[in-house]
Formats: structure tokens, sequence, C-alpha cells
């Protein structure tokens, strides 16, 4: 009944596949399908994690989020709309945006005392290999990102992996708010540019 | 603002880089335009591949078993809502505070749909006699998938039931393993010297076995041929440091007379020179009370 789950390979073929596969998941748990909904876990729950914990910080916080985001894929499977994205964008645009909420009921002042002062993390960290997305994929999107420019990549980096806004971008980065604006602009579309390329047919 | 403005908007809303009122803005031009709304789809998608750089991190495994209540504990709620919903029809499309459609609501507009269908459909040759064979066979059949669905749901179910039964059993393991370290670790210590204790008149073919971390205080503590404590009573261990008894943990033995303790001396009592179990009152006492059974010196 259920589609025959391969572990996540990366390239174009395989990628649309899986895309389908994770669909009928997304739908099948739309109709409230445990199943489903236990295999969306076993495949996602290890990467969301990782973000969680890149924004948060903190390992409990971030299973905390985790719940709640899965939670929130059981009751909001329905309004899941392909033609909007990947469902793994939409995976990852819930648990982000879980995790910016959270961040914003955290003590804001501790954040700001914590995190203005730690370097830019390195993006290339050593991947765990029994989780479904592959190390492959990664390597291939982080090659993506080594082409960008450095000050592009830093602040796509910040705001999207690191959850910050704009101006805590620009105060961190010492650089007005316009350019980093223009950075982070033209950063996703290059990025976008060199994906879509690698990803070509997709 | 016109298209041209808002297209140059999209990338920073595909990061969630927008303000409030920004992104309202923009939501409401979207609504009209197929182009950004495609193009704000690639972006998003693009900028979510970002997170396939991030080290995937394996959240524990209890997490699993807690996220599955808390949706079946949803499920419930949703299965009663279903309930009102059928006999309120006229409501099927109305939001529903973000729960899940349940299956039972789902079949029954299935089958209201059915019957519709059947219904408009004009009389065929045979007339109502055969619309009514027809009526008989649909429900005939329906009543045979209903019951053959709620099989498979039981399967689906006792399935679930038996992962749950093997994962619990393998965290049991696993939680042995952790223990079987720990003990393995303390008997490996660098600073772990073994005490035997005697037993005492009360018990001359007990013996015992006590070894313990003197850094951090982890003990392991093993007895045999000590008489199984009677009712109410269970045996305790003492760490007696000048002169004074420091209470260590409670412990019964079994059947066969043999015992198994982990035990963390408290800080005062790790230079103890002497030890001693003693039987007292189940549950242990701050200070010895009883007959002492084991009893035995560090070396």
């Amino acid at each position: 009944m259920l589609p025959q789950l391969t572990k996540a390979t990366s390239l174009t073929p395989e990628r649309k596949h899986e895309d389908e596969a994770d669909i009928e998941l997304l739908h099948a748990v739309a109709r409230g399908e445990e199943p489903a909904f236990i295999s969306l876990y076993d495949r996602y729950s290890s990467i969301l994690l990782g973000l969680l914990l890149r924004i948060l910080h903190s390992r409990a916080e971030s299973e905390d989020v985790l719940q709640d985001v899965f939670l929130q894929v059981w009751q909001q499977a329905r309004a899941f709309d392909a033609s909007r994205g990947r469902p793994f964008t939409w995976l990852v645009t819930l648990a982000r945006s879980r995790a910016i909420d959270r961040l914003r009921l955290l003590d804001s002042r501790h954040r700001t005392a914590t995190r203005a002062t730690e370097e830019v993390p390195e993006i290339v960290q050593k991947g765990v290999d029994d989780v479904a997305i592959s190390s492959e994929l990664g390597e291939l999107v982080r090659g993506a990102l080594d082409d960008l420019p450095d000050e592009q990549r830093r602040t796509l980096v910040l705001a999207y992996l690191e959850g910050l806004s704009q101006s805590e971008i620009a105060a961190r980065l010492g650089q007005p708010l316009g350019t980093v604006k223009t950075r982070t602009r033209a950063g996703l579309l290059k990025l976008q540019g060199i994906l879509r390329e690698k990803f070509k047919g997709v | 603002m016109g298209h041209e403005d808002y297209k140059e908007l999209l990338a920073l809303e595909a990061v969630g880089a927008l303000t409030v009122e920004a992104s309202r803005s923009l939501a409401a031009h979207l609504e009209t335009c197929v182009e950004c709304r495609a193009e704000l789809a690639a972006l998003r998608d693009a900028a979510a591949a970002l997170a396939y750089t991030i080290a995937p991190v394996a959240p524990h495994t209890e997490l699993r078993a807690h996220v599955l209540e808390r949706v079946r504990a949803l499920k419930t709620i949703d299965s009663s809502d279903a309930a009102t919903d059928v006999m309120d029809m006229g409501d099927v499309d109305a939001p529903r505070s973000g729960t899940s459609k349940s299956d039972s609501r789902l079949s029954s507009s299935d089958e209201y749909g059915a019957w519709h269908m059947l219904a408009a459909r004009p009389p065929l040759m045979f007339g109502t006699i055969a619309a009514a064979l027809v009526i008989a066979a649909l429900t005939v059949t329906s009543v045979v998938l209903w019951n053959r669905n709620r099989e498979l749901r039981g399967d689906v179910s006792a399935l679930a039931a038996n992962a749950d039964m093997a994962r619990q059993e393998l965290e049991k393991d696993q939680q042995e393993l952790a223990r079987a370290r720990e003990v393995e670790q303390i008997l490996t210590a660098p600073d772990a010297p073994v005490t035997v204790l005697a037993g005492t008149n009360e018990a001359p073919q007990a013996r015992a076995r006590l070894v313990y971390d003197k850094r951090t205080g982890s003990a392991v503590f093993s007895a045999a041929n000590l008489p199984h404590a009677p009712a109410g009573k269970e045996y305790q261990l003492w760490y007696i440091a000048d002169g004074k008894p420091l209470p260590g943990g409670v412990f019964n033995t079994d059947a066969s007379g043999r015992a198994f303790l982990r035990d963390r001396v408290p800080v005062a009592g790790r230079n103890a020179s002497i030890f001693a179990v003693t039987l007292e009152p189940t549950g242990g006492l701050p200070a010895p009370t009883g007959a002492k059974f084991l009893l035995g010196s560090a070396s």
C-alpha cells in the first residue's frame, strides 16, 4: 500500500522518486494513517533535529520542538500542497518556524549574550551515515554553497540555518541592513541557479 | 507596489527574512500572481536544501513513542469529533481547529455520496425491484468491506503493538548493558579495592564482596549464602568511618541466598574501614538497629 521507500540517495531521478514517495506519505498521513506517519518520522526526524539544534543550541529544547513539529505534521498534512514546493521543503519550513517561535520565547537577552560572541560556525560537519538523507546530497548542496561568494554564503546561512533576523545579521557582521538584504537575496538566487544546474531536469 | 517590486521580495520571504508587514503585503500579491507563487516555491526549495548541509542528529529513541502517544491522543479526540459530525452533515467542510479528518467520517460521507448517486439515478428497466436489489447488494458489499477494513485495522494496531514491545525490550536490554558497563567500570577502576565480608554467628556460611570506586563512590556489592530476610525486614549495608556507621543500600537475597546491589557510597563513607550488613525494617534506617549478619574490614 505504501510506496516502497528506498534509502535516500542523491541525484535526479531518485530525488524525484523520493519526492513522490513523500507526497504519498503526506497524503496517507492526512487520511490518518499511522504507519505513514511513522515512516515520515523515521525518514526525517534526524535531519530536522539537526536543523533545530543548529537554531536552538539546546538538545532539550530541540527535542521538545521536534515533537511539536511532528504533531503539526499529523494535524496539518492535509494543508500540504505539492504545487507549493517539495515535501522536504514543507517539513523544513515547519520545523524552522517552530524553532524561531521557540527562540523568541526563550530569554532573548540570554540568546544575544551567548550567540553574539559566537563565531559563525563551520557549515561542513561530518554527517551521520545511517540516516535516511545521504551525505551525498549534503555534499552536493555544500558544494553549491561553497561556490557562493563568502559574504553571500555567510548571510544566507545566518538567516536560514541560524534563524537570525536581518537586523541581527547586520549587527553581527557590522554591515548596513540594506547590504545584508541584497546579499541574502543574491545568495539565494545564486544558490538556486547552481542547484538547478546540478539537479538538472528536476 | 507593483509586480516587479514584489518579485524583489521573494528571496527574502523564502528565507523568512521579511518583516511581518512586508510579508503580509506580499501574501496579498501572491493571491493573484501565479508567476510569483511559482517563483517563491522554487526559492523555498532552494533555501530548504540548505538543511541537507547540516549533520543529522538522531533523536532519543523514547521520543518516537512519545510523539506516537500524543498523536494517538489526538486521534481519540478526533473520533469523538467525528461522531458529532455524522449527525451534523451540513457542517462537513467547516474548518476544524487543525485536527485531521478522521476515517470514520470519511467513510460515512463516501457512503452518503454513493447513496446520493444511487438515488439520483432514474430507475432502470426493472424498476424499483432492480434498484432495491442493487441497494441490497451494495449494502452487503459495504458491510463486508467494512468488516475487512476493521480486521485490517486490528492487524495494523497489533503490528504496531508488537513493534512497541520490541522497542521496549531493546531499550531494556540497552539499559542493562549500560548497567553492566558501569559495573565493569567500577571493577576496573584504578582505586577500587575489594573488601571481603564474612558471615557472623547469625549466618556463619554467608560471604560477600564489596568493590567501590573511591573517586566516584560507585559501588557493587554481592552476597551469597545469606538467608532470605523475613517479611517486613531487609538487609542494609553500612559504611563505618571513624566508628560512625553511614547508611548504605538495602537489599534482600533470592531463594538461593544470593543478592546483588548497586550502591553509591556517601562522600563521608569513602574512607570507611569497616563494612557491615544488618537486618533492618524494610526500606532501611539512618542508623543500624538490628543484628549484624556480615562484617568486613578494608585491607
